[in-house]
């Protein structure tokens, strides 16, 4: 690939009262390769949550970027985090999703593998040189591999910046999002998953983008007013939030909570401002939707992640959570709102009120961009009033296109 | 209340005819009528989950079978244009339960499905027919003089793939 030739620096171009992104970024194979190599293999991609491998030798398959790979539990409770393919020619050693073994063993030639991903066995040795195959000590692994609050990630570049760093401010809003939990740890159930005909970055978009309700989502809000399950909160609208590292925030007050889980939701704020005070357990409590650049969203009480497939192509998860330590009544009534759909923040992308409406939209607008004719596309709402310091965390009104501009200005960083 | 007799396949054919016909001829309100007010339309991922604990691609209960034709009815975006389908019910089997009111119906469906709308054939998700095939359990309820929907549940083929739009009925 000729990266010279793709130029991404010209690909987002800002003024002061201007923020323009060029089509090719969401069709252009050359490009969507490069993201993969600059901002998932390079920086750190999210492949699992630690409650989905709790005992030793469990394992799940994943990818980072394309790159696919195991993550496992080892006999030493670490998590390892390995490319799924045998060192002697290359084949897939783990085709399930999930499970649990205490080895992992290529079907081809028989070659093994320990749960930790180091060379357990290489068949017939006696067919070899005496000493051939001893620089092969396991599968290839990431370069870095890190745990916060039981978000796996890993690297695959040896001189990646701390996890923590990359998060940077926004550290803060993750811990809240954790922090429901009382005790500080969340479990997470089956995905819902679902396909899309579209580039990556649309979900990255539009989960932070407080603007698209009001027209994409009309149809789930007259439903859901029909059914005396919507109540437009009158109140502050809320706010968009930005940070240095691409992250960004839509942030609502809870005003959808449905009266007859009323009462439980008193109740689970009761309890969180017993345990952090009031301060906190107040700011913690707003409906806040997180992006973790490149692909992570936090969600209300579910975990999304974003996994790109092709330029065109994006399969989303979405996993629904459990808070840990928290009251039985509260985790059912959040799988109550999830499950049932009593929110209007919820729903499968493939099937439910809200997401499924998305996901049209995502491939609406690939079909709208792939001509090449609609060359640029305008991120420039509140712009004018953006603060112009632009270092750590700074916020927008709730429909400002703000989150956008600030990934797409690391995006223009990451990639050049 | 007379207990009906077990319904033969022939009248069990002809119940799942029913269904589909209104399904594919946009009948959807009197759809809703085929279910027992405690009934449920299920489309498992995983079918031997709880749906109460875990997730699933559909799992309505009659409120929630009611929002979701609402909204068909009131510009679903993902159903703008809505889909056209065609189902092709095969291998129809009745079962007795414990419960001399109630019967088990199996069936094979194959259901075609398209959204028309872009005659030039570059717009994605339109104009491009789909087939799911499913293997469906239905319990019937017997309510009155005739028999309703329990639980309809349709295990997709693919059920625990990533999949695209299914905001139409299955």
């Amino acid at each position: 690939m000729n990266t010279e030739a793709l130029k991404p620096e010209t690909l987002i171009q800002e003024s002061e009262d201007d923020f323009r992104v060029h089509s090719s970024i969401y069709t252009d194979p050359d490009i969507f390769n490069l993201e993969m190599q600059e901002l998932f293999e390079s920086g750190w991609c999210y492949v699992a949550h630690e409650s989905e491998i709790p005992n030793a030798g469990d394992f799940r398959t994943s990818a980072v970027g394309r790159v696919p790979v195991i993550v496992s539990r080892g006999d030493d409770a670490k998590v390892y985090v390995n490319v799924n393919a045998c060192r002697h020619r290359g084949t897939v050693v783990c085709r399930e999703e999930r499970g649990n073994t205490r080895f992992f063993v290529c079907p081809y030639h028989g070659w093994s593998y320990k749960r930790d991903g180091t060379l357990n066995n290489i068949t017939d040795r006696d067919n070899f040189p005496k000493d051939w195959g001893k620089d092969i000590k396991g599968l290839v692994s990431a370069d870095h591999v890190t745990n916060y609050r039981g978000m796996i990630f890993a690297s695959f570049n040896p001189d990646v910046k701390s996890f923590e760093s990359h998060m940077g401010p926004l550290k803060k809003y993750v811990d809240f999002w954790f922090d429901h939990a009382l005790d500080g740890h969340v479990r997470v159930l089956k995905p819902w998953r679902a396909l899309y005909q579209g580039n990556w970055k649309f979900q990255l978009e539009n989960s932070t983008d407080g603007w698209h309700a009001r027209y994409v989502h009309v149809s789930a809000l007259k439903t859901l007013t029909e059914f005396g399950e919507y109540n437009p909160n009158v109140g502050w609208p809320g706010c968009t939030r930005a940070f240095a590292g691409g992250h960004g925030i839509l942030e609502r007050p809870r005003g959808d909570i449905p009266p007859e889980l009323k009462s439980t939701f008193d109740n689970f704020q009761q309890d969180l401002k017993d345990k952090y005070g009031d301060e906190y357990a107040e700011e913690m409590f707003f409906r806040r939707h997180i992006t973790i650049f490149p692909n992570i969203q936090l969600m209300e009480f579910k975990l999304r992640i974003i996994q790109p497939v092709a330029v065109d192509k994006t399969i989303i998860y979405e996993f629904p959570i459990e808070l840990i330590g928290t009251s039985d009544e509260v985790n059912t009534a959040i799988r109550t709102r999830l499950f049932k759909e009593v929110s209007i923040s919820s729903g499968s992308p493939v099937s439910g009120m809200v997401n499924a409406d998305d996901v049209e939209i995502y491939a609406r607008t690939q079909t709208g961009l792939s001509s090449g004719h609609m060359a640029w596309l305008r991120f420039g709402r509140g712009i004018h009033r953006e603060k112009s310091e632009r270092d750590y965390e700074w916020s927008g009104q709730d429909m400002d296109e703000l989150p956008q501009r600030s990934l797409y200005r690391e995006w223009l960083k990451q990639m050049t | 209340m007379t207990i009906l007799p077990l319904l033969s396949r022939h009248e069990a054919e002809d119940f799942l005819y029913k269904e589909s016909r209104l399904i594919d001829e946009d009948q959807l309100e009197d759809w809703l009528k085929l279910f027992t007010t405690d009934g449920i339309y299920w489309v498992p991922s995983d079918e031997s989950s709880d749906p109460d604990i875990e997730t699933s691609i559909i799992f309505d209960d009659s409120r929630q079978r009611e929002k979701r034709i609402y909204q068909l009815r009131n510009k679903h975006l993902a159903q703008d244009p809505p889909s056209r389908t065609i189902h092709f019910i095969s291998n129809v089997e009745v079962e007795e339960t414990e419960i001399p009111t109630e019967v088990i119906v199996r069936c094979n469906a194959l259901i075609s499905e398209m959204r028309p709308g872009d005659h030039q054939f570059i717009q994605q998700g339109l104009s491009s027919p789909r087939t799911f095939s499913c293997r469906c359990l239905y319990r019937l309820h017997q309510d009155e003089d005739e028999w309703k929907i329990a639980i309809k549940q349709v295990n997709l083929i693919d059920r625990d793939l990533p999949l695209e739009n299914i905001t139409f009925i299955l």
